[in-house]
């Protein structure tokens, strides 16, 4: 049974539109991530989840028992907030306590459970802290062990990580996600950051506009992209504009620039379609040799090449088209220059095609 | 360097207020405090740089300005009780109405309020409470009353009723900014850590509307502690207050120094309320002011 159910799902505010038609369904301990560009309803949804907002149509289950009537405090959820909302006027204790006061535990259990929390989130000692003396990171760590501590069936968190600087922010997701994946807590995660929600997912829905673009694994998203905005927005690409000029079982014949490529088929494209073939920069290979079997190759010219340190990265002219290539450096990287003819190749199996 | 010369330009801006301030609120108020230990003496408006304390012995030694003493502070906070219960809900509407169009009007009722000279405000009221005004006229008419008017004004209750009306916008004003201040998710954290709508609203807006809530009631206090034109109009004189006992003693039996006594007996009392409400908004925010 899934843990939680959103059923046909819609918000409207006026005559906006902000949540449009939503359904999924979340398995118990999954680490589930909305990811969208501002404005697409990521977190409608997830305060519809917690309570916090009204649905306009649809229904919300937990554990199978639809929610809609239940007020937030019935609905045993933790939410984790993009200001994290520290309540200023009680110290790290009391905050935490908060939850637990509300259900009438004994103070000695209170302080118990408190400092074991604290002990998680790596906070202890910094009971009697106000909220306007800690740092982003750690009312971070204390919103989450507010919310632990009461255990609740389902941890939503919204944007948590974005008030927080870059370096921060890497180890944090890191550190959420191993805190997840230990308490194996349904996890519904809102972001708009691609890496964010690639790392630290078991499966992503995209959403675009209030509904979902497409939901699956980061893997799926990332390399089999729905259509050219789910493209765009997980990771970086390339799209070559061409035609589907032939078909068979096994893939099928892309055509552009004038060369034509092995490419993978999917159900909506026929022959003679549009398309545009997906690349990843990492998945793109420049080399003078000629490619292998299963592998495509385009005749290219080397029009930038850039030191990013890790990597080199080229750009790469391909007919009137733009290919970029990133790869790591190595001992055989070969030594390319601007104006260069070269073989670009990539793996039948990176050839993925999307409507356009 | 550059900070010096900011900080110079800054002094610089807030020159004229800070004259003003010296000159017509410093200076008068010093030689009220220095005419205070002047001996009484009917007629004499001059400092004569003295050190009597037999203005003080008088206040505390008769019963009639000690305890007008006791009836105004007791008459102040009262009123800022009242005004609280009255204003907390009222401005937490206010504050949490989001429709800006609505907003607008419910802030220009509160503010209208205020626009209107006292005086004529309670000339209002009067007509509203008086023997023969309309509470008592409908109450007569509905036959709850056998025609004796039920008393309104010219006692205690008509001042608190008139001190409300005077002091309730302010109160509103200073709740307002506060309440608004509170950050939503703070309450939607309460509740979804298991507070119901009452219990976030006591354990968390209630608390941190605290600020507010302090210092409308010392605003409040402060205005109905030394309001002169409202237990005399609302009180027929009956319900003798500070500032009644100061006018009385300055412009009827011009004793300019007993005056300035009871006027900076009526100031320390306030500053005495300020501190007071310095210690608990402290301790009530957490240490946060
Ligand atoms: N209270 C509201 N009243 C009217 N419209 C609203 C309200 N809340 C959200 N919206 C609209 O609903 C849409 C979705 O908003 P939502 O906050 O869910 O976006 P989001 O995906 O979380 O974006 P962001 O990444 O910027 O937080 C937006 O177009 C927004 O303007
Ligand atoms: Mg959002």
């Amino acid at each position: 049974m899934s843990n939680v159910s959103l059923k046909q799902l819609v918000k409207t505010y006026g005559s906006t539109t902000a949540v449009d038609d939503v359904s999924v369904d979340i398995a118990e301990g999954e680490f589930f991530s909305l990811l969208g560009p501002s404005g697409c309803g990521k977190s409608t949804t997830l305060r519809m989840i917690a309570g916090f907002e009204s649905i306009s149509s649809g229904e919300i289950e937990l554990d199978g028992r639809g929610v809609s009537a239940l007020p937030p405090e019935k609905r045993d959820i933790g939410f984790v907030f993009q200001n994290y909302a520290i309540f200023p006027h009680m110290n790290v204790f009391d905050n935490i306590a908060f939850g637990l006061r509300l259900r009438k535990f004994p103070a000695e259990d209170i302080k118990k459970r408190v400092t074991a929390a604290l002990e998680q989130v790596g906070m202890s000692g910094l009971e009697a802290r106000l909220q306007n003396e800690m740092s982003g990171g750690q009312q971070q760590r204390v919103a989450l062990a507010r919310v632990l501590v009461t255990e609740p069936r389902i941890l939503l968190l919204d944007e948590p990580l974005s008030a927080l600087d870059k370096n921060l922010r890497e180890e944090m997701k890191f550190w959420i996600k191993n805190l997840q994946s230990n308490l194996g807590i349904t996890t519904i995660y809102v972001t708009h950051d691609q890496g964010e929600a690639l790392t630290m997912s078991d499966r992503i829905a995209v959403m675009k506009g209030g509904k979902i673009a497409q939901l699956g694994t980061p893997r799926d998203i990332y390399q089999r992209p729905k259509d050219v905005f789910v493209a765009k927005f997980i990771g970086e690409s390339s799209l070559l504009q061409g035609k589907v000029t032939d078909a068979s079982e096994t893939g099928c014949t892309f055509t552009a620039a004038g060369q034509s490529f092995k490419a993978m088929m999917r159900p909506d494209l026929k022959v003679g379609d549009a398309a545009a073939l997906v690349l990843r920069p990492e998945q793109v290979l420049v080399s003078d040799d000629a490619p292998g079997e299963d592998w495509n190759g385009a005749s290219g010219t080397v029009t930038s090449i850039s030191y990013q340190g890790a990597t080199l990265r080229y750009e790469l002219a391909v007919g009137d088209q733009t290919i970029i290539s990133e790869s790591a450096i190595g001992p055989d990287t070969p030594e390319l220059a601007n104006g260069q003819t070269v073989n670009v190749m990539w793996h039948v199996d990176h050839a993925w095609l999307l409507p356009v | 360097m550059q900070d010096t010369q900011e900080n110079r330009r800054l002094w610089l801006l807030a020159t004229p207020g800070l004259l003003f301030f010296l000159i017509f609120f410093l200076i008068p108020v010093s030689a009220l405090f220095l005419i205070s230990f002047d001996k009484s003496s009917t007629g004499i408006v001059d400092i004569r740089w003295m050190f009597d304390l037999g203005n003080y012995e008088r206040f505390f030694s008769r019963a009639i300005y000690y305890e007008a003493a006791l009836r105004s502070v007791g008459l102040a906070m009262l009123v800022s009780i009242i005004a609280l219960f009255l204003g907390y809900p009222l401005a937490f509407l206010i504050a949490k109405t989001t429709d800006p169009a609505r907003n607008t009007f419910l802030m220009i009722l509160v503010l209208s309020a205020m626009q209107l000279d006292m005086v004529i405000r309670l000339f209002g009221l009067m007509v509203l409470m008086g023997d023969k005004g309309l509470i008592n006229q409908a109450a007569a008419w509905a036959g709850w009353t056998d025609g004796t008017p039920i008393p309104l004004m010219y006692n205690f209750f008509g001042v608190v009723v008139g001190l409300v009306q005077f002091t309730l916008p302010f109160m509103i004003l200073s709740l307002v900014g506060v309440i608004q201040g509170i950050h939503p998710s703070l309450e939607e954290a309460a509740r979804s850590l298991g507070a119901s709508r009452w219990k976030a609203f006591w354990k968390v807006t209630v608390p941190m509307s605290m600020p507010g809530i302090l210092s409308g009631m010392l605003l409040v206090f402060a205005l109905a502690i030394s309001s002169y034109v409202v237990p005399t109009l609302m009180g027929g004189w009956k319900v003798v207050v500070l500032p009644i006992h100061i006018f009385q003693q300055i412009s009827e039996l011009a004793k300019w120094q007993f005056g300035a006594t009871v006027a900076v007996i009526m100031f320390l009392i306030s500053i005495a309320a300020m501190l007071v409400y310095q210690r608990s908004a402290s301790r009530l925010a957490g240490g946060r002011i």
